[in-house]
C-alpha cells in the first residue's frame, strides 16, 4: 500500500518540475490548427468590401439552412451583395459553404468563443462576418 | 403516319415530322440549344445530332431532318456522344464561365448540357471575347458576351412578333445579335426573346439580381391584362411574385405573352392598391371596418333607391370578376336594383358587339375557339387596333400566316400592326370605318355583292373591295375578328358581325377585358340601359335619370372623354360606391371605397375571348384587408334586402341611340389634321395603367404622324408638341411613322390622362386637329 502511495507521489514530484501543459485560458489561448473549423467568416477584398458575389450557392448547399443571401444590382450593374445573414444558432460548422463558394469569399475562421447569453447575438450579418480577428485565410489571394 | 425506331423504341409520327419530334414522342432525350417549338427549326447549334443504324458515321441534325419510314435512329453511340461533347466545348470557347453572377444559372440549357455531358474543362484555353453589353434599353438587358448565337431571339422576333428588332450583325467571330446601329431596344417589349434565350444573354431587368431560380415556386396562372387571358407562369419566392413568364409551349399552349403579361406584374402590388375600406364622413374619406363600410354604402344606396326608384342606380363593371362572381352580382342587381342600368366602360365596345351577336343567336356562344383561328383559311379583321388591344394576336396571326396560302384582310383607317402584315389591307378614310361596315352590310345583304355606292369617299381600291366581298361571300373557312373603336360607335360593325356569324366559320369580337366573355356569355351580367357608352351615361346623370353609381373596378373619370363634363356630372350624383383594387381618380369622389381583390387573389373561372375557359386559384396572398367581389356581395345584399322592396320605377324611355357628343365647329383651314385615338400596345385598362414599368414604356401621351408631316413641321424626334382639337389642347410627344397616311394623327395612351381625354369626344371617331410647336 505504501509502495503505491510512494509511486504516486514520485510521479507528482516528477511532474512538479516539468513545464505545465495547460494554458491559463482565457488569458492565454492555444493556436488553432490550420484546418480547424471555427465560425464561418467572409473574406474582404483589398477595398474592404466583401469578396462575395451573392451567387447564393452557400445558401443552397447549407444543410442546416442557416445562410440567407440577398443580392442587388451593384453600382457597376452586376450582381452584388446586399445582405448576408448567418445564423450561428443553426450552423453545424460543416464547412460545405466554404467548399461551394466559387470565389473563396467565405472561410472557416479560427474563432470558437461563441458562447452568448441570448440567441440574437448569434445571428451574424455581413458586417460581423467580415470583422473576425485572426482569421486564417484572410490574406489568401 | 410513319413508323420508326429511336434507340429501339418504336414510334409512329405523322409524315413530315422531324426526327427530334419522333425522339420526343419516344421519350428519348436529344440535346438541343437552338430549338424552340414555337419557331421553325434552324440547325445552328449542332447538338441534336443522331446516327442512323444503317449509315454509321454520318451524323444527322435531328431538329430539322424529316423522319422517314422504318428509320432506326441511335442517339447514344460513341460517335454522337463525342460530337456533342466537342460541340459543347466549342460553344464554351466563347462563353464566359460566370454562372455565379448570371441569373440564368439553374435553368440555363447550356449549363444543364455541360453537366449532363460531363464537360469539365475548356480544352481550347482561350478567353471569351468581350462583346457589347446593353443596359440602356428598358426592361431587357442584353449581354452579348454570354450569347451563343443560337439565333432563337432573332427568329422569334422576326417570325412570331414580326418586329425584326434583333438581327445578326458582323461576320465570323465578331458576330453578335443586335439592333440596327446598336441603338437601345425600341420595340413591342413582348419579352419573347427573353423567354426563348437558352443562356443568360437576354435578361429580364425586373428579375435581374433579385433572387435565384432555384428559390422560386412556379404557379401556373393566367394573365389578366386583356381578354385573351393567356396562360402564364407566376414565379414566387416565399409568397412574393418575382417574375411572370409565358407558360411552356406544350399541348395547346402557345407559350406567348406580351409586354403587359411579362412586365406588367408590378401592378399587382402597386402603391395605388387600396388596403382598407373607407367611408366619407363630413366630406373626408375615413378608414372604416368592413361592416361599417358596407352598411354605409348600403344606407346611401338604399336612400337613393327609396327616393328615386331602383332604376336610378347604375352598375359599371370592369369585367374583372370571375364568371361565378359575375353571375352572383347579376342576380343581386336584378333583384335589388331591377331595371338599374348595367354597363362597362373599358369593355363597352366588346359588349356592344358581343351582345348584338348573342342577341341574334339567343344564348348560344358567339365567340370562336382557338382552333378556329388555327384552321381558318382566311382572317378578316374589321376595325383597326386589334393587335394593339390584344398584343398576343400578333404572334398568333404571324404564326398562322407562316403556313402559307392564307389571306389576311384588315379593314382599318390607320396602319395598325395587323394591317402591316395583311395580304389584303383595306385602308378606309379616317372616321368612316363604321359607315363602310354599314355599306358593306347593305351590299352583302342585298346579294348585290357589288361595290358600295361611293368608293372614292372611303378611299378604297375597288379591286381590294371585290376580294374582300369575295372572301366574305364564298369561303366558309373565314374567321372574322371585330375590333371596336375606343370611345367610338360600333353598331354598324356589330350588325355586320351578326349578319356574318352564320355565314363564316366564326366571328370573334375583340376589345374585351379579362372576363368580359364570361360575364356576358357565362353569367348573364349583360349591359342594359346604355350605361356603358360614355355619352349616354353622362347624359343620363345630367338628366337625373341616374342618381347613384356602383363601380366594380371602373372609373368614368379616367376612362371617358371630356373629363371636365364627366366630373361635373359625377359631382351631381347622390352616391358613388367604388369597389376597386386601386385608387383611381374617381375614388376621391366616392362615398364608400371597398377594396376588392385582384383575380390572382381569388378562386373561380374565366372565359377568354377565344372561348377557352380557364380556372383560377389564388396565387398571391390577399392584399391588406381587401376582399374578393364575391365575399363583399353577401354583406351588401343582406343590408339592402331589409328595406321594403320598392317597385322599380316605370320603365324609362330608352335612351336614344348614342350620338356623337357635340364637338365645337372647327375651321378646316386652322385644323388641317384628323386625329384618331387608338388603343395602346401597353394596355389602356386600369390594371395595366398601374404598372410603373408599362408606364415607362408608354412615355406619356404620344401623337404619331407621317414622316412627311413630321418633316414639314420641322419636329425633332421625341419633341413635345401641343395638340389642339376643337375640344381642347394637350401636350404630347411627337413620333413619326413611315406607314402613316398624310394628314392623320394617332393619339396613343389617352386613357387615364385627363389631358389626352380632353382632346377627344365620345363617338366622334375622328376629330380635326392641329399641331403647334411649343415656343413658336
Amino acid at each position: 500500500m505504501s509502495k503505491a502511495l510512494l509511486k504516486g507521489l514520485a510521479l507528482t514530484l516528477k511532474t512538479f518540475f516539468r513545464p505545465p501543459v495547460t494554458l491559463e485560458y482565457p488569458d492565454e489561448k492555444r493556436p488553432v490548427p490550420d484546418r480547424f473549423r471555427g465560425r464561418p467568416a467572409l473574406v474582404a477584398r483589398a477595398d474592404g468590401a466583401p469578396r462575395c458575389v451573392a451567387c447564393g450557392l452557400c445558401e443552397k448547399i447549407c444543410p442546416s439552412l442557416c445562410i440567407t443571401v440577398v443580392a442587388e444590382t451593384g453600382p457597376e450593374g452586376t450582381r452584388s451583395l446586399a445582405r448576408y445573414r448567418l445564423d450561428l444558432n443553426r450552423c453545424s460548422f460543416c464547412g460545405l459553404c466554404v467548399e461551394a463558394c466559387p470565389v473563396e469569399a467565405i472561410v472557416m475562421s479560427g474563432e470558437y468563443e461563441l458562447a452568448s447569453g441570448s440567441r440574437e447575438p448569434l445571428v451574424l450579418d455581413e458586417g460581423r462576418l467580415l470583422a473576425a480577428p485572426d482569421r486564417p485565410g484572410e490574406e489568401r489571394p | 403516319m410513319i413508323t420508326l425506331k429511336v434507340n429501339g423504341i418504336e414510334v409512329s409520327v405523322p409524315r413530315g415530322s422531324t426526327i427530334l419530334q419522333a425522339a420526343e414522342k419516344a421519350g428519348v432525350f436529344v440535346p438541343t440549344l437552338c430549338h424552340d417549338r414555337r419557331i421553325t427549326p434552324y440547325g445552328a447549334c449542332r447538338l441534336c445530332v443522331v446516327e442512323e443504324r444503317r449509315k454509321p458515321g454520318s451524323l444527322i441534325p435531328s431538329c430539322f431532318t424529316p423522319a422517314r419510314d422504318r428509320m432506326e435512329i441511335l442517339t447514344e453511340t460513341p460517335a454522337v456522344l463525342e460530337a456533342v461533347r466537342t460541340q459543347l466545348q466549342l460553344i464554351l470557347v466563347n462563353h464566359p464561365l460566370e454562372c455565379p453572377i448570371c441569373d440564368k444559372a439553374g435553368e440555363c440549357t447550356l449549363q444543364d448540357l455541360v453537366i449532363r455531358y460531363n464537360v469539365t474543362e475548356a480544352p481550347f484555353g482561350t478567353e471569351a471575347f468581350a462583346r457589347y453589353l446593353d443596359r440602356r434599353s428598358p426592361l431587357i438587358e442584353r449581354d452579348m458576351t454570354r450569347c451563343v448565337l443560337c439565333g432563337r431571339c432573332v427568329r422569334i422576333c422576326g417570325e412570331l412578333q414580326g418586329r425584326e428588332e434583333l438581327e445578326f450583325q458582323h461576320r465570323g467571330h465578331k458576330m453578335v445579335v443586335g439592333t440596327d446601329g446598336g441603338r437601345a431596344l425600341d420595340c413591342d417589349f413582348c419579352g419573347l426573346c427573353v423567354s426563348t434565350c437558352p443562356v443568360g444573354a437576354l435578361n429580364d431587368k425586373l428579375f435581374k439580381d433579385g433572387t435565384r431560380v432555384w428559390k422560386l415556386r412556379r404557379e401556373p396562372s393566367v394573365c389578366t391584362h386583356c381578354g385573351l387571358a393567356c396562360e402564364a407562369d407566376f414565379h414566387l419566392e416565399e409568397g412574393q411574385l418575382r417574375r411572370v413568364t409565358p407558360a411552356a409551349p406544350t399541348g395547346n399552349g402557345k407559350g406567348l405573352l406580351c409586354a403587359r403579361g411579362q412586365f406588367g406584374w408590378r401592378a399587382f402590388r402597386s402603391p395605388s392598391r387600396i388596403g382598407a375600406p373607407r367611408i366619407r364622413r363630413d366630406g373626408v374619406l375615413h378608414e372604416a371596418g368592413w361592416n361599417e363600410a358596407i352598411a354605409h354604402a348600403a344606407k346611401a344606396l338604399d336612400a337613393v333607391r327609396r327616393s328615386h326608384g331602383a332604376a336610378s342606380v347604375a352598375l359599371l363593371t370592369a369585367d374583372h370578376l370571375t364568371t361565378e362572381e359575375a353571375a352572383a352580382w347579376g342576380a343581386f342587381w336584378r333583384d335589388t336594383f331591377g331595371g338599374g342600368p348595367v354597363g362597362s366602360i373599358q369593355a363597352d365596345g366588346y359588349r356592344q358587339i358581343l351582345e348584338t351577336l348573342a342577341g341574334v343567336r339567343g344564348a348560344r356562344v358567339a365567340g370562336g375557339t382557338p382552333r378556329d383561328l388555327d384552321e381558318a383559311d382566311a382572317l378578316v379583321v374589321l376595325g383597326g387596333g386589334s393587335a394593339e388591344l390584344h398584343p398576343v394576336l400578333k404572334p398568333l396571326v404571324n404564326g398562322w400566316l407562316r403556313r402559307g396560302g392564307r389571306e389576311l384582310a384588315v379593314v382599318s383607317s390607320w396602319p395598325d400592326a395587323l394591317t402591316r402584315r395583311a395580304t389584303l389591307p383595306l385602308t378606309v378614310t379616317p372616321g368612316l370605318v363604321e359607315d363602310f361596315c354599314g355599306e358593306l352590310l347593305a351590299a352583302l345583304g342585298s346579294e348585290r355583292a357589288g361595290a358600295p355606292a361611293d368608293l372614292a369617299r372611303y378611299g378604297i381600291d375597288s379591286c381590294a373591295l371585290a376580294r374582300l366581298v369575295g372572301l366574305l361571300v364564298e369561303s366558309r373557312g373565314v374567321v372574322v375578328l371585330v375590333a371596336p373603336e375606343p370611345w367610338g360607335d360600333n353598331r354598324q360593325k356589330a350588325r355586320l358581325a351578326a349578319y356574318l356569324q352564320d355565314r363564316v366559320r366564326a366571328v370573334v369580337p375583340l376589345g374585351g377585358q379579362v372576363n368580359s366573355a364570361g360575364a356576358v356569355l357565362g353569367s348573364g351580367l349583360v349591359s342594359d340601359g346604355g350605361a356603358g357608352n360614355g355619352i349616354a351615361l353622362t347624359e343620363a346623370i345630367e338628366a337625373g335619370r341616374i342618381r347613384a353609381l356602383y363601380l366594380l373596378g371602373e372609373d368614368p373619370l379616367e376612362g371617358l372623354p371630356d373629363p371636365q363634363r364627366v366630373r361635373r356630372a359625377l359631382e351631381r350624383l347622390d352616391c358613388i360606391v367604388c369597389q376597386s383594387p386601386f385608387w383611381t381618380a374617381v375614388t376621391d369622389l366616392a362615398h364608400a371605397v371597398l377594396p376588392s381583390a385582384l383575380l390572382h387573389e381569388k378562386r373561380g373561372s374565366i372565359l377568354s375571348l377565344l372561348g377557352e375557359s380557364r380556372s383560377l386559384r389564388p396565387v398571391l396572398p390577399p392584399f391588406g384587408q381587401s376582399r374578393s367581389d364575391g365575399e363583399i356581395l353577401p354583406g351588401l345584399a343582406a343590408a339592402l334586402a331589409t328595406g321594403p322592396r320598392v317597385p322599380s320605377a316605370p320603365s324609362m324611355p330608352e335612351p336614344a341611340a348614342p350620338r356623337p357628343a357635340a364637338t365645337p365647329a372647327a375651321d378646316e383651314a386652322a385644323m388641317p389634321f384628323r386625329l384618331e385615338a387608338v388603343p395602346s400596345l401597353f394596355g389602356d385598362g386600369i390594371l395595366s395603367r398601374q404598372s410603373p414599368d408599362l408606364e415607362e414604356l408608354r412615355r406619356g401621351l404620344r401623337v404619331v404622324m407621317s414622316g412627311e408631316d413630321f418633316e414639314r413641321l420641322g419636329l425633332a424626334e421625341r419633341e413635345t408638341v401641343e395638340v389642339r382639337t376643337p375640344a381642347g389642347s394637350a401636350r404630347a410627344e411627337a413620333e413619326r411613322d413611315a406607314g402613316m397616311l398624310k394628314g392623320l394623327l394617332l393619339l396613343r395612351h389617352a386613357a387615364g390622362r385627363p389631358a389626352g381625354l380632353s382632346l377627344i369626344r365620345q363617338g366622334a371617331g375622328c376629330i380635326p386637329a392641329d399641331i403647334v410647336r411649343i415656343g413658336t
